[in-house]
């Protein structure tokens, strides 16, 4: 094909070098640093001295994940099998959590949940005590609630897309074979969505044993995941330690990662007819089961539309004073050294400047995905899921000693936050652009070609327009994670470099909780409405990309 | 084995969309195809008496057993679907087992009862295969053997070879067939294609906007089709229009197109009536006889033993059978197209409206 020359191939290995430079390099350089450096811990020694981290990153991961998955699995039957007015509303809604940034989550919780926070105050109203009576919103409970709210809702979609995909027919033959509702379950409903419980279960995995905003926050220093971990020993200068936890961590999650990969290509393999499944209204249960029905909807609105509806009120009231105030909004235009006014400008200009590089990066990278080369494909493919695999504190880890120290910008990171930033966020952008380069007719294409367009008139004229859609829904998700990104900005950032995210930590530190609450309300206003451009956009089917 | 009688049957569809009433009996051992366009109310028909869809008049009896009532896994039924529907997490063997494990078969009996189904639809090789494993072809045996396991009663197949090539399709219809004889298992097959409906079928009902509007053997169907849609739908006839008129003697004729034959329907002077007349009863000739019309050819093709003459007659396409080929020789010498068309009033089929 003429469109394959020379040039097309430098394009898109444009961004594979980009990566390669400021990814692979650095995340193999901590590694190798692990086992070869002098300064600090050597590699053995680091495992036992940390032993009960990593046992503490995989309990509490795997309680998260059990958790999301008892939570999810009810919700995902409900929303694929009852028929009610409004179903597309709440499965729009259902992706809101994934588009807050943990950081944000955690206002919530300690809203919601934490000491004098809503529930308490009820509890204390109700018990007429005067002592705070319950606080969720810390140690093991804060932290795996905190990962159920953000799993349970991933759960819930991914299992009830592929419980959507049943054949009716299948169930109506078992049903006719003489097979009652629960052996139907047992035996085909359960065997068909198990490939996406067991995807959802690694995500949900991947997920908690990579966490570091919710277990930094609730942990208190006591409880430490390994993500923690490689971030104190950072700052401790222990670099053979923060190594030996890297090469761990990931020694995990790669294997993961790619088992997730895996079992997502044999799920895309197997065609699925384009009936849907069978639907019932709430009126043709039993009353004990719409009882049952009522009731996880109350639980559902507790743990996630209570802690985000909760933000607000965070952000204007003062647990300390116990009184409604705007100050936390004042702090926002405070430009004094330690107001909001820097943090909030530091935010949007990174973010702005990660979108478009997220995008200038993930428009080859799409390209290259389908490629006709030999290497292309699969390089990008691996490139884009490797962030997925590899820890946003381990990327901060990397670029800060792989690139940032050697050109000295550790003085000022700036850029290196941007790129950060950047990388996180480009598997989200890579991916709405590939689906949407895929949904391309490629008769059009074909038509263009026929007509006479020379490679370029076709990328500007014919391609490019179609992807706008696309490439959109991909900017705002970069921007909504960079802005909303915690992790490895905190990793890199001097004061000066403090974003909004951070400062929200930083606040949270000092108690000056209206004013994390402020920050935390803007950046809920930001992510949803991202959300909503990008719902509007892709017209409902933000799902895909994840 | 048993009778299946459905009584004044009616469904109404939230969108308005109603099928039945349906009145319709099928004889033990028998097989009866439900013949129809998309859209029709066949499948939905069919889906009643499975006890998917809920029946909101009317009733469903087997052997004079009310079952509208009963839940579908307790109706004794077995069917094989348009999408195949065979359980994809499981071998050929665990799912035409299925049923036989549900009913709590004793091991033996089921093993037995598979190998027997796998050798009458020549299936043992499949047995231990993968669902994803096994051809289209394959398949339809498969569900087939799976729908007979538990030696249901009843036997309903929708559109179960649509989706197949046509040389398959034509083979497994043989099959099915073949099968349905043996086991003289009462069935009722649902298609939209006469070709498939009259090559299985005992009897065939046509469905029309979700009424049965005639019941048949094939060959009844064929000869006299009830109405105008039903003679249109088999394309088995030239659906023409006649007018009562003054004949000789006193008596009334039709007149078809300038053909006429006797009023045999007893019709008013200036009464008019569709007409059915089947291709390969229609004469055509070179020459103007007494009681002919004159058309014009469209186009002549040669079909396996016979050709079909496409005639146009004052806008309206007639089609006709010959055989013979000296006549298609002199049509295709004749410039001016002209042919004279006629027909014996006893192949003429007065439609009702």
């Amino acid at each position: 094909m003429a469109g394959y020359n020379k040039v097309n191939i430098i394009a898109q290995a444009t961004p594979l070098i980009i990566l390669g430079t400021f990814l692979i390099y650095p995340v193999i350089r901590v590694t190798v640093l692990g086992l070869l450096s002098e300064t600090g811990m050597p590699f053995a020694e680091s495992i036992a001295y940390n032993w009960s981290y990593i046992e503490f990153t995989i309990l509490q991961a795997v309680l998260s994940t059990i958790l999301a998955l008892i939570i999810g699995l009810p919700g995902a039957i409900l929303l694929a099998r009852l028929k009610f007015s409004g179903k597309n509303l709440v499965r729009a809604l259902i992706i809101i959590p994934f588009v807050l940034p943990p950081i944000v989550v955690v206002v919530g919780f300690l809203q919601m949940f934490g000491q004098y926070g809503i529930v308490d105050s009820a509890l204390m109203w109700i018990l007429q005590s005067s002592d705070s009576v319950l606080n969720l919103a810390t140690d093991i409970p804060g932290i795996i609630l905190a990962h159920t709210f953000y799993n349970a809702p991933l759960v819930i979609l991914l299992v009830s897309a592929s419980m959507e995909r049943i054949n009716p027919e299948i169930e109506e033959a078992a049903d006719l074979l003489g097979a009652d509702a629960k052996q139907r379950f047992r035996r085909i409903t359960l065997p068909h969505i198990m490939p996406s419980l067991i995807a959802s279960a690694i995500l949900t995995f991947l997920f908690c044993f990579m966490s570091f905003p919710i277990v930094l926050a609730f942990g208190h220093g006591s409880y430490r995941t390994i993500e923690v971990q490689i971030w104190n020993a950072f700052r401790w200068a222990d670099y053979g330690q923060a190594s030996s936890l890297v090469i761990v961590q990931i020694l995990f999650t790669l294997t993961l990662a790619l088992t997730y990969v895996r079992l997502g290509r044999n799920e895309g393999e197997r065609s699925s007819p384009t009936s849907s499944i069978k639907t019932t209204t709430l009126r043709s249960y039993k009353s004990s089961e719409i009882f049952l029905i009522i009731l996880y909807f109350i639980l559902m609105l507790f743990l996630v539309a209570g802690p985000i509806a909760s933000i607000i009120r965070a952000a204007f009231f003062d647990p300390i004073s116990k009184m409604y105030t705007l100050d936390g909004f004042l702090y926002l235009f405070n430009t004094d050294a330690g107001g909001g006014f820097r943090p909030l400008v530091n935010s949007l200009f990174y973010s702005g400047l990660a979108t478009l590089l997220s995008v200038g990066l993930g428009i080859p990278l799409a390209y290259a995905h389908r490629s006709k080369t030999q290497i292309l494909p699969s390089l990008a493919s691996m490139m884009v899921l490797l962030p997925l695999g590899v820890s946003s504190i381990t990327i901060a880890y990397g670029l800060m000693t792989a690139i940032a120290v050697p050109t000295g910008l550790n003085i000022n990171p700036w850029p290196i936050i941007v790129l950060a930033q950047t990388i996180i966020g480009l598997p989200f952008t890579t991916r709405s652009i590939e689906i949407s380069l895929r949904s391309i007719d490629s008769h059009l294409i074909d038509q263009s070609d026929s007509l006479g367009a020379s490679s370029l008139q076709r990328l500007f004229f014919v391609e490019l327009p179609l992807l706008a859609p696309g490439i959109l829904v991909g900017a705002v998700f970069a921007f909504a994670m960079a802005i909303g990104e915690m992790s490895a900005t905190l990793f890199i950032a001097l004061p000066q470099n403090f974003t909004l995210a951070v400062a929200i930590y930083d606040n949270l530190g000092v108690r000056k909780f209206v004013e994390a609450g402020a920050s935390a309300l803007i950046l809920v206003i930001v992510c949803v409405m991202a959300f909503l451009a990008m719902d509007k956009v892709s017209e409902g089917s933000v799902g895909g990309a994840l | 084995m048993a009778t299946v009688e459905l009584r004044g049957l009616v469904r109404v569809f939230a969108d308005g969309t109603r099928v039945g009433p349906i009145d319709l009996r099928i004889e033990d051992g028998e097989l009866v195809t439900l013949l129809g366009p998309s859209g029709s109310g066949k499948t939905t028909t069919l889906r009643m008496i499975a006890g998917f869809i809920e029946v909101d008049q009317g009733s469903i009896l087997f052997d004079s057993e009310e079952v509208v009532r009963v839940p579908t896994r307790e109706r004794n039924i077995g069917m094989v679907f348009q999408s195949v529907a065979l359980f994809p997490n499981m071998t050929v063997y665990q799912n035409i087992a299925f049923g036989p494990d549900m009913a709590e078969w004793t091991h033996e009996r089921t093993v037995a009862r598979v190998e027997e189904l796998a050798d009458l639809l020549d299936i043992r090789p499949l047995l231990m295969r993968r669902i994803n494993e096994i051809s289209g072809g394959e398949a339809q045996r498969v569900a087939l053997a799976r729908a007979l396991a538990k030696q249901p009663e009843l036997l309903l197949l929708d559109e179960p070879l649509s989706a197949l090539d046509p040389q398959l399709r034509e083979r497994l219809q043989t099959e099915i067939r073949r099968i349905q004889k043996k086991l003289g298992i009462t069935t009722i097959y649902v298609t939209h294609s006469q070709d498939e409906a009259f090559a299985i079928s005992d009897r065939v009902a046509i469905i029309q906007d979700g009424r049965v509007v005639q019941v048949g053997t094939p060959e009844e169907i064929y000869d006299c089709p009830a109405n105008e849609f039903v003679a249109r739908f088999l394309g088995s006839g030239n659906v023409l229009e006649g007018v009562v008129k003054e004949g000789q003697q006193g008596k009334t004729v039709i007149n078809i197109s300038g053909v006429e034959i006797p009023n045999r329907a007893n019709m008013k002077l200036g009464d008019r009536l569709k007409l059915s007349i089947k291709p390969e009863d229609i004469t055509i000739s070179t020459e103007n006889t007494s009681n002919s019309a004159r058309g014009e050819v469209i186009s002549i093709i040669p079909q396996v033993g016979s050709f079909k003459i496409t005639i146009d007659f004052e806008g309206i396409q007639i089609i006709a059978l010959t055989y013979d080929e000296s006549l298609v020789t002199k049509l295709r010498e004749n410039d001016e197209r002209a042919v004279y068309f006629s027909f014996i009033s006893d192949s003429v089929v007065i439609l009702n409206n």
